[in-house]
């Protein structure tokens, strides 16, 4: 199960990151994410970049841009270039296939997520650090980065692959995702801003005060929880949704 | 007893709007080559479908090596390759890359992937050009480098969906002659779907005819071709005109007698027998060069056989 997860893996890659449009293309968006995100970023931010505790904020965006382009592809893509059907006439299992491509994206996204994060740090260190005193991110940021890079990333690829799998162009299936990260990305912050703006004076002091004692920890942990159940249901939402039978079906 | 390889009961599959196959009964032994042959729509796609458990039956039932393709679809895609409409190669891939990848997936080793690799490539004259990126090639490179596909883990079935569809003349023929030549030597089940009546009477020992998603006739090419033009008798010679003619226009059981380019061309009644009719053009002086009872092609019997099934409704 595992190597046949991995096979699939190497193919979209193949077929995928290092042909489409020629690999030069790809190769070049690679070599400007960390020169942007890896140095000169850093670099303009100075040793700060290591220090404010928004960096997860920061961080946790990237890889949804980064995802967005293989996951598009993933079953529109074999569906426009009419290699569906040919796929699912293999041996391979329908977890094996839908695992496969869900995993080439993250491993891709999160890779690079982690990578600019090493990359940067580096570039601080070269800039800033003294013999003395190496600078490092803060521990509990490395953490939340850590964890909710990876989180995100595997949430907005199962969306995004289930959206593939409905849409019939790569076209059409970039199109809605790019709507569906937008949305994500501030539909939250919206309604909250809404909600805020509706409740009566006192409830909102009383709420502002609530909020500024959180505990940080207490926060982070339960988001990450909620980000956990949320990628477990859209997981199974798409093994749900991912049979053979209904692809050919329709 | 011969073993069995495809067999189906009553298969039926019915779309909203269509009843695509429908009530289909076959039995196909193992080693044989079958030809699907229908016109368009006649369900030959979904039947292949069913039997690789990518559809579900509505109604009846199929077994593939004797896996029922509804309980057991992941064995019969183990055990079998497929040709679907579409090539289904990955074009941004080099031939070797979608052989291996295809392979892989299949559960090969990685050795036995490279010697396959190899042993099909041979032949069909590509293993030259293995690394060169399959988006490049003709129609007929990417079928050949598809047919080597479908047969890549040595599946002891093979469907073939038109493998020759649109490829031109020369190429088709050979692509049917590099098809036979696999087919033989691998000794592979073949369910091979086709408009094209080359290709079932190049490749094929049995054909079944479908027509709306009913199975028409099954048979040799050979049987076919009897059965749906036995009535039609062909004698091609010299001196076939004049006395030989009306003699035979006179004899008992034959409706109607024509000469067309040197050729005396028959109607009889089904029960007059081929040597009755050949004595009497002897007699009369009649010189034989060669004589044919049954349609002349297969394509001539295919046509029978629906223009048969247009009268019935
Ligand atoms: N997924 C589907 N949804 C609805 N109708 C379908 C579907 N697939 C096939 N049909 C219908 O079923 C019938 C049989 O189609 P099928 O593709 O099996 O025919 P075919 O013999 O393969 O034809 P062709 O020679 O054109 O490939 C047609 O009327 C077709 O429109
Ligand atoms: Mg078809």
């Amino acid at each position: 199960m595992i190597s046949d997860i991995w096979l699939v893996v190497v193919k979209e890659y193949r077929e995928v990151l290092l042909r489409q449009g020629g690999r030069r293309a790809n190769i070049f968006n690679m070599v400007l994410i960390f020169a942007v995100f890896g140095v000169f970023m850093p670099l303009q931010t100075g040793e700060w970049w290591v220090q404010q505790p928004w960096t997860p904020i920061f961080w946790a965006w990237l890889p949804l841009f980064l995802v967005s382009a293989l996951v598009a592809d993933s079953f529109a893509g074999e569906r426009e270039r009419h290699t569906l059907e040919t796929l699912l006439t293999t041996r391979l299992s329908d977890k094996a296939i839908l695992f496969g491509k869900i995993a080439a994206a993250v491993i891709y996204g999160y890779g690079i997520l982690l990578a600019v994060m090493v990359v940067s740090l580096v570039t601080i260190n070269i800039a800033f650090a003294t013999p003395h005193r190496l600078l490092f991110y803060r521990a509990d940021v490395t953490l939340a980065v850590i964890v909710f890079g990876f989180l995100i990333t595997f949430m907005v690829t199962v969306i995004g692959v289930m959206i593939s799998l409905k849409a019939t162009t790569v076209r059409q299936a970039g199109q809605a995702l790019s709507l569906g990260i937008l949305a994500l990305l501030f539909f939250p912050g919206l309604i909250f801003g809404y909600l805020y703006r509706v409740l009566p004076g006192d409830v909102q002091t009383q709420l502002l005060d609530f909020i500024e004692h959180l505990e940080p920890g207490v926060v982070l942990l339960t988001v990450a929880l909620v980000f956990t159940a949320l990628d477990a249901i859209f997981l199974a939402v798409a093994m749900k949704r991912f049979k053979r039978s209904r692809l050919i079906d329709e | 007893m011969t073993e069995i390889a495809i067999s189906t009961h009553s298969l039926t599959r019915d779309f909203p709007s269509v009843r695509a196959v429908d009530s289909l009964d076959l039995e196909i032994p193992a080693g044989v080559v079958f030809g699907f042959l229908g016109p368009n729509g006649s369900g030959k796609t979904t039947t292949v479908r069913l039997l690789l458990g990518l559809l579900e039956p509505t109604s009846g039932r199929a077994e593939v090596l004797g896996h029922d393709v509804s309980l057991e679809p992941q064995a019969v895609r183990a055990a079998t390759g497929a040709l679907m409409e579409h090539s289904g190669l990955y074009e941004r891939l080099t031939a070797q890359e979608n052989l291996e990848f295809f392979g892989r997936a299949a559960g090969m080793s990685r050795v036995d992937v490279k010697a396959r690799i190899q042993e099909l490539l041979d032949p069909l004259d590509l293993l030259e050009r293995r690394g060169e990126q399959v988006g490049t090639w003709s129609r007929g490179m990417k079928q050949k480098l598809a047919v080597a596909r479908s047969l890549m883990h040595r599946p002891r079935v093979v469907f073939l969906d038109e493998p020759t569809a649109g490829l031109d003349p020369v190429a088709a023929a050979g692509l049917r002659d590099d098809l036979a030549r696999l087919v033989a030597e691998e000794g592979v089940t073949v369910f091979v779907n086709t408009h094209h009546l080359a290709d079932a009477e190049r490749l094929c020992h049995q054909v079944g005819v479908v027509r709306d998603g009913r199975l028409l006739a099954v048979g040799r090419p050979d049987e076919l071709r009897t059965a749906t033009g036995g009535r039609r008798l062909e004698i091609a010679g010299h001196g076939l005109g004049g006395d030989v003619l009306s003699a035979v226009r006179d004899a008992t059981g034959v409706l109607e007698v024509r000469l067309e380019n040197s050729r005396l061309v028959l109607d009889l009644d089904q029960d007059v027998r081929t040597p009755d009719i050949v004595r009497i053009v002897i007699d009369r002086g009649g010189e034989i060069e060669e004589v044919r009872r049954g349609a002349e092609t297969l394509e001539e019997a295919f046509m029978n056989l629906l223009e048969a099934s247009d009268d019935d409704i």
